[in-house]
């Protein structure tokens, strides 16, 4: 596994507001990571400093290359899609095409094509002629077609109905990502994405407080359905969470034996939106 | 094609309308202005009393032309071809203004610009092309048309002269056409780069502005020269902006202002290829080169995506 991105004491503060606190983390190839946190927590900022979009103060390194200083070779290896309505209007669909041909070395033009064949723009429409879902899929298009190392995604689906948001992923999984292709994506919707990623990367107040696999994440963190006689020993395991769903008990327990949690109730692997809330909760 | 190349195109995709499809529907307007109005019978005054009257007599009228001296009739008909170079000057100066003012506000406005910043395309490429579709496209396109309209002038006298019985083989020899469409290009291209600094100082406020990008560029040059009248109690500052401005009129018009004019011109050259060799000339790139640079580092690191 080769590390694509290092980033050591990454650092950045706005006027008096730290958005991020000496940061650390890696992110390998060949892994989808999901980076959650609640808003103002730094996402963004991670991101911008990963594209060279901001300053930033420490050590950040993104496929050997410093976004500071080297953004225009990093752009020929990374991918973003920002936001969704970020594609200019005027722009035609076959301008972006003819476009992107000309500047980008990773193009392939062939793929672009293909892409577009399964949906329902028009080669001459303008991109402020599209309705939203539209433009998502022609910059999702575009992205796609670039044979990029690393794709940011940030909020890709915002304002999307369910039926793009389905499909967008679907495609992302299907038609782009392989194992020497990396993902970072943000995003408020993590139902969606929590069986796309392989790694979670959990953000707070400027500071990583979640970092592992998906794989660690089911081993480590257990979610228990506590029958009523049990809940006085369950309390007494230290749970980090606890909700009631329909009336029963349900604790969340972090590095704490199966076999003990067993004997409690039914025990299932906590889902990322609820290991979210427990450990946003936790810190404070 | 190489990037550049594709970014400038880019600028022309953006700018079409202002660039291409306005001076384009002002020749059309005005060839069929041209029309109506030597249907409805204009009169042409000559110096030395001669008049051409459209309305009544057009043998007559062409049979007036043809015995004119040779002289005044190259004065005449050059005068007539560089005319719309006024209009469509002005015009392209306009444009060029605010696609400046809007070059590198306008994407952040729209937040188009992390879209343009995920390509593999440095600020120096971006900034640089926009100037050269601001200050080279933009006047070379506006010339191309007034070319256009020069020929469409050229062949409509041609027909009036046969109506008027003439074989209007005067109407070409008359003038040196390609004389005249060299010169035209040449004025209204020399007169942009001369106005760089004002393409340039546009673009860096376009590239600062949080707002309103206009005002950035011109209160900052209000300021300056009211702080040079308070403290020095002098006006060089805004003479120097307003004499630059006049210059650049004064460039694209030279082939007009050396027929008609009474040596009353801002600026004192004898042919538009004096132009390039004025060091006024070259300074004025150099500070265009500076305040693009400053674009450059100004979009490069300004965040407030």
């Amino acid at each position: 596994m080769t590390m694509i991105i290092n980033a050591q004491g990454l650092s950045k503060k706005y006027g008096d507001f730290q958005a991020l606190d000496t940061v650390d983390f890696t992110i390998e190839r060949g892994k989808i990571v999901g980076l959650v946190g609640p808003n103002g927590a730094g996402k963004t900022t991670v991101l911008k400093a990963i594209l060279g979009l901001t300053s930033y103060q420490g050590k950040l390194e993104v496929l050997g290359l410093n976004p500071a200083t080297q953004r225009h070779e990093l752009m020929q290896k990374v991918c973003f899609i920002a936001d969704v309505a970020v594609l200019p209007k005027w722009l035609k669909v076959s301008q972006a095409i003819e476009l992107i041909t000309n500047v980008h070395p990773h193009f392939n033009l062939e793929r672009a094509k293909h892409f577009l064949s399964k949906t329902k723009i028009k080669w001459q429409s303008k991109v402020g002629e599209l309705s939203k879902g539209m433009v998502t899929q022609l910059h999702l298009a575009l992205v796609m077609s670039i044979e990029a190392e690393l794709l940011i995604l940030d909020e890709p689906t915002l304002g999307l109905d369910i039926l793009y948001r389905k499909e967008f992923y679907n495609q992302l999984l299907t038609e782009f990502f392989d194992e020497g292709r990396s993902i970072l994506v943000t995003t408020h919707q993590i139902e969606e994405v929590e069986n796309l990623l392989t790694d979670l990367l959990f953000i707070k107040d400027g500071n990583i407080i979640l970092n592992s696999s998906m794989q660690e994440v089911a081993e480590k963190y257990t979610e228990v359905m506590v029958t009523k006689d049990n809940v006085q020993q369950a309390l007494e395991l230290n749970p980090i969470m606890e909700r009631e769903v329909f009336g029963r008990k349900v604790f969340l327990f972090e590095n704490v034996e199966r076999d003990v949690l067993e004997t409690l109730g039914e025990i299932h692997v906590p889902s990322v939106a609820d290991l979210f809330v427990a450990k946003m909760k936790e810190v404070n | 094609m190489n990037s550049f190349q594709a970014l400038i195109k880019r600028e022309f995709w953006e700018h079409k309308r202002a660039i291409l499809t306005t001076p384009l529907v002002l020749c059309a307007v005005f060839a069929v202005l041209i029309l109506i109005t030597s249907a409805a019978g204009e009169t042409i005054d000559f110096e030395n009393g001669h008049q051409i009257s459209l309305s009544n007599h057009l043998p007559q009228a062409v049979e007036q032309f043809e015995s004119i001296s040779e002289q005044t009739r190259e004065k005449w008909m050059s005068g007539i071809l560089y005319s719309p170079v006024v209009l469509f000057g002005l015009v392209s100066l306009i444009v060029s203004l605010f696609f400046a003012l809007g070059a590198l506000y306008d994407e952040r406005k729209d937040k188009s610009i992390l879209f343009w910043k995920s390509l593999p395309i440095s600020d120096t490429q971006t900034v640089i092309s926009k100037f050269v579709a601001i200050s080279v496209l933009t006047p070379l396109v506006y010339a191309s048309v007034v070319v256009i309209f020069q020929i469409i002038l050229m062949f409509y006298a041609t027909i009036l002269s046969w109506i008027g019985g003439s074989s209007g083989v005067l109407i070409w020899t008359s003038v040196n056409l390609f004389g005249v469409i060299v010169s035209t290009f040449s004025t209204v291209l020399l007169a942009s780069l001369w106005l760089a600094p004002i393409w340039s100082w546009a673009l860096l406020a376009s590239a600062w502005a949080k707002k309103a990008p206009f005002l950035w560029a011109i209160l900052p040059v209000l300021l300056l020269a009211y702080a040079e009248y308070m403290v020095f109690g002098g006006k060089k500052f805004i003479a120097m902006f307003s004499s630059r401005i006049l210059e650049g009129l004064a460039i694209q018009n030279l082939n007009l202002n050396q027929l008609f004019g009474e040596g009353s011109s801002d600026l004192d050259i004898e042919s538009v290829w004096h132009v390039p060799l004025m060091s006024e000339f070259w300074v004025g790139l150099l500070v265009a080169t500076v305040f693009i640079a400053a674009a450059i580092y100004t979009r490069r690191f300004r965040d407030d995506t």
